[in-house]
């Protein structure tokens, strides 16, 4: 290391000692406990902005931005029941065409698959 | 080295720094990540399956990568001449990919149950019909290789020829301080989730950082030093590119996550339950191969050793390397050791054709 700028020396020599410390601290119970108090307070802020906002606007009859947040959520469970759905729909009929995008040169065509062990030869 | 030799580097280093800043700050400059010729060739909701063009495909059946759910999957083919997949196309294998995408709110329901019962196989269905082989190598990285785990553990007909999975860990309260956070009920997920009801990447970031305080500045100062190369520059701007590049993790497979796999610590005792049905480890009995990192921060080899004594195969190997979590994919490590044993480990239980 001979070759290292006495800043870059310096830094290392820091480094070397701060490191260690540095991993050792964020491992510890007090900085989980911190971490878990900055999420809390975090979401606690979130909530109350979040609940001033909707009072406001549904005082004028207007959905509010948690609101809609909401029913994108429940679109969204929906669109994963639909999903699940078309997903076994596809395995059930043995893997069919409709969710097959090839691209537009269409060099991989789709074939039938040979053979369909189950478990590795000799196993 | 003459001292006026010296004065003359360092002159022609700084104006080399200077115009790489220049680039860097301005974004004129962006490392070309994900390169190698591939085709969508299944895509359901944000999943998409990837087929990597190969015009010498010498080894059978092909082979399945299923990447992680808190990153980007081009860390795999980071650049050209630093790309595992590039080597596995080159070893002759025909190489898929199930890539997850962006989960939005669409995805915040989705539970292991949708990854490990329709995805994956219909990923594996759709590679079948494709290559027209009737079994799938299949190769897990990080989460993705949970989910391969349990996969192959709870469909023990699945047509797998073998199962690899990379830095996957299986002893969760091993992953301090993600443990420690979530772990004995100190803060529960839903705290956490955004408005889309998923775990925003700024959480995955800063959780990743706090796992080394000290590595984003040490990263900065040895950018510095090597500013002036442009090989380094490209190198550490698709690193630190990735690394900051994280995706929402759904939020209720994050609660399934953090309940069944670190409080309950399942894989380990034995308690796995996926889509209701007992799911046990042991009933892999596939040729399986392990490959952990002994330097790695974020799953460390406490929390993924484990795993080799869980698993029934057989036929069951593990690798240890002296690397850190992404140096098993990229880099001299992966270059020199990782991706040949893989190859090798995959070769011996494919059919090879000269």
């Amino acid at each position: 290391m001979s070759g290292r700028s006495p800043l870059r020396r310096a830094y290392d020599a820091v480094e070397r000692v701060v490191t260690p410390r540095a991993e050792a601290l964020v491992r510890t119970s007090q900085f989980a406990d911190a971490s878990v108090l900055l999420a809390r307070t975090q979401r606690l802020v979130r909530d109350q902005v979040n609940g001033i906002s909707a009072r406001l606007w549904h005082l004028v009859n207007l959905p509010t931005g948690t609101d809609v947040q909401r029913l994108r959520v429940q679109l969204g469970a929906l669109d994963r029941e639909v999903r699940r759905l078309a997903l076994r729909l596809e395995q059930a009929k043995g893997v069919t065409d409709d969710a097959f995008d090839p691209e537009p040169d269409g060099s991989t065509r789709p074939r039938t698959p040979r053979g369909g062990t189950q478990r590795p030869p000799g196993t | 080295m003459g001292a006026l030799d010296r004065v003359r580097r360092e002159v022609e280093r700084n104006a080399l720094r200077g115009r790489n800043g220049i680039r860097m700050t301005t974004g004129i400059s962006q490392p070309g990540v994900g390169q190698s010729p591939k085709q969508v060739v299944w895509r359901r909701g944000r999943c998409e399956l990837w087929h990597y063009r190969n015009d010498n495909i010498r080894v059978s059946p092909p082979l399945l990568i299923v990447f992680s759910l808190i990153s980007r999957s081009y860390i795999l083919d980071l650049s050209p001449g630093n790309s595992f997949i590039e080597r596995l196309l080159a070893a002759g294998f025909d190489v898929y990919l199930l890539d997850w995408g962006i989960p939005d709110e669409r995805d915040a329901a989705n539970q292991l149950e949708d990854y490990v019962d329709d995805y994956l196989p219909a990923g594996i269905a759709r590679v079948r019909r494709l290559s027209g082989s009737g079994q799938v190598n299949l190769l897990g990285y990080c989460f993705g290789g949970v989910l391969t785990l349990l996969h192959a553990a709870r469909h023990p007909v699945s047509p797998l020829r073998s199962l690899t999975v990379l830095a996957t860990p299986v002893d969760f309260q091993q992953m301090s301080p993600l443990a420690d956070v979530f772990g004995a009920g100190r803060l529960e997920v839903d705290r956490v989730l955004d408005a889309d009801g998923n775990i925003p990447p700024q959480v995955i970031l800063q959780a990743f950082r706090s796992l080394t305080p000290t590595a984003e500045i040490t990263s900065y100062v040895n950018l510095w030093e090597r500013l002036w190369s442009d090989e380094y520059v490209e190198a550490h701007q698709a690193m630190t590119g990735w690394a900051h590049d994280h995706i929402p993790f759904p939020g209720a497979m994050a609660r399934q996550t953090v309940q069944m796999l670190l409080r309950d610590n399942a894989m380990i005792t034995d308690r796995l339950v996926v889509g209701g049905d007992q799911v046990h480890l042991a009933g892999i009995t596939v040729p399986f191969l392990s490959v952990l990192a002994s330097r790695d921060h974020i799953v460390p080899v406490a929390a993924a050793g484990p795993l080799i004594g869980l698993v029934g195969s057989p036929d069951k190997h593990e690798l240890r390397l002296d690397a850190g979590h992404i140096g098993l994919v990229v880099g001299k490590t992966a270059a020199k050791t990782t991706i040949p044993t893989i190859i090798d480990f995959l070769r011996q239980r494919s059919e090879v054709t000269a």
